[in-house]
């Protein structure tokens, strides 16, 4: 019997305390391989398929593209590798900007908790891993900015930067 | 008029290979390329192609102009794989010098349609560079007419818009491209087939493409246009014709031909243009010696 109340307000929670801002928000990924003007449309064009995606900027001198997502939209960074294949091309490093919440995964590190999705976080920096551990369970909500990479199967975040919520 | 046909011949298959090569995407002007299409985006490129051949020491004081305009639609099946079709729109004219005095012979319509498909079969790939090699397969199918006629009767199988024979290629090209340069080098052969008991000679083609970045000299971010300085060659070997399976001995040889050209490159759209001159024309018999061919191109992706 208390299921049934247990799981609707668990779910009711997880919303209300991932507010709109969690989420990837933007996106750079290095595309390897591409050097003019004419193969930079192939790029825009597969990365606008990327769910969450709303906007794609190519930087032919930097070899990169930039993706925005829209209002409260976020970039399904999963598939972006693919859009690049897709397009012909090779995806290099990915950095991504991500908000949420971190927490504890359960004595397996840090997290970065979102709307339906965490990331492992795996932080170098020991000044920037103290900052990070003191919001964990505060429910305060930050911004991470910093590597992507997958490993055996798992999306990893490296974070570099961390700015709480601007209001 | 048999004479006259066979006059005719070579210098037709030049004008044939000349005009409507397998030069589908992306950077070199007269050849294809093995830079990418990716999956479910579409070219389209436009050429307007002018070929003059008018050096003739043979009685006939032959005089060709030919105009070709072939459209051509590129489609990504995947990063890896394209398809291309290539559907040219012909006007040939030929003035001749025969007993009956100067006459006009030519014809104009659509004439053959090629599909080719391109497979990326190794690349490596580097922060704004790539060197890539790519084999190609075309099939040119007989979709023009071949047995059009005029005052005099029917035209000689080179004066038709088709060859109405089925062609067939098979391919190599390697591309090295970086933001500043491009090199693209490919290699074909192309089998002729018979068709109303006339065969054209199998074909050997050998096409280098040099493109420089002449401007901007110095890039900024985002993506802004190109301009490439292009200077392209094209070495052809080409067998004999044979007629009624006789082979025709003014027809086939080995040509050589430079082309300098100049492309403006957005995201968008290509603009091209280039002047092919022979360089070297070692023709067998009274075969035709072309003048030049001028180019100019523009290409659109959607």
């Amino acid at each position: 019997m208390m299921k049934i109340f247990f799981i609707p307000l668990v779910t009711a929670l997880v919303f209300f305390t991932c507010p709109a801002f969690a989420r990837v928000s933007s996106l750079v990924v290095e595309v390897n391989g591409m050097a003019c003007p004419f193969c930079a449309f192939g790029v825009e064009k597969r990365m606008q398929h990327v769910p969450g995606v709303e906007s794609v900027a190519v930087d032919i001198q930097a070899g990169t593209a930039r993706a925005t997502a829209g209002h409260e939209g976020s970039i399904q960074y999963q598939d972006v590798p693919r859009a690049v294949k897709e397009a012909g091309f090779t995806a290099g490093d990915m950095w991504i900007t991500a908000g949420g919440r971190v927490e504890n995964n359960g004595g397996n590190g840090l997290i970065l908790q979102m709307k339906e999705l965490f990331i492992p976080l795996t932080v170098d920096d020991n000044v920037l891993k103290q900052r990070l551990t003191a919001v964990v369970g505060t429910g305060r909500q930050v911004v991470l900015k910093g590597r992507i990479r997958s490993k055996e199967g798992a999306w990893i975040l490296y974070p570099e930067t961390m700015e709480p919520k601007k209001p | 008029m048999t004479r006259l046909t066979s006059f005719c011949f070579f210098w037709l298959v030049s004008m044939c290979c000349l005009l409507v090569p397998l030069q589908v995407v992306a950077a070199p002007i007269t050849f294809v390329t093995a830079l990418p299409v990716a999956r479910g985006e579409m070219l389209v490129r436009a050429q307007a192609k002018l070929l003059r051949a008018t050096d003739d020491d043979s009685p006939g004081d032959r005089d060709l102009t030919v105009w070709a305009v072939p459209v051509i639609a590129a489609y990504g099946i995947t990063g890896k794989l394209a398809l291309f079709g290539v559907l040219p729109v012909l006007d040939k004219e030929m003035e001749v010098t025969t007993p009956l005095g100067r006459m006009k012979r030519g014809d104009s319509g659509i004439g053959d349609l090629t599909a080719l498909a391109r497979y990326t079969v190794w690349k490596k790939d580097e922060p704004g560079k790539t060197l890539r090699l790519a084999p190609f397969m075309a099939l040119k199918m007989p979709t023009g007419q071949d047995d059009a006629t005029d005052s005099i009767g029917k035209l000689p199988q080179p004066l038709q818009l088709g060859s109405g024979s089925w062609d067939y290629t098979a391919g190599l090209v390697l591309t090295r491209q970086t933001l500043a340069r491009q090199f693209d080098g490919s290699l074909s052969y192309t089998v002729k087939t018979e068709a109303d008991g006339f065969e054209f000679g199998d074909e050997i083609r050998f096409d280098l493409s040099y493109q420089y970045r002449l401007w901007p000299r110095r890039l900024t971010s985002g993506v802004v246009g190109f301009v490439y300085g292009v200077l392209e060659s094209t070495l052809m070997w080409r067998d004999n014709n044979t007629v009624q399976g006789i082979d025709d001995p003014d027809s086939g040889g080995v040509t050589w031909y430079l082309a300098p050209g100049v492309q403006y490159v957005t995201r968008r759209t290509v603009l091209e243009m280039a002047v092919q001159l022979p360089v070297v024309q070692n023709l067998n018999g009274t075969a035709l010696k072309n003048d030049f061919a001028a180019i100019m191109s523009f290409r659109m992706n959607f």
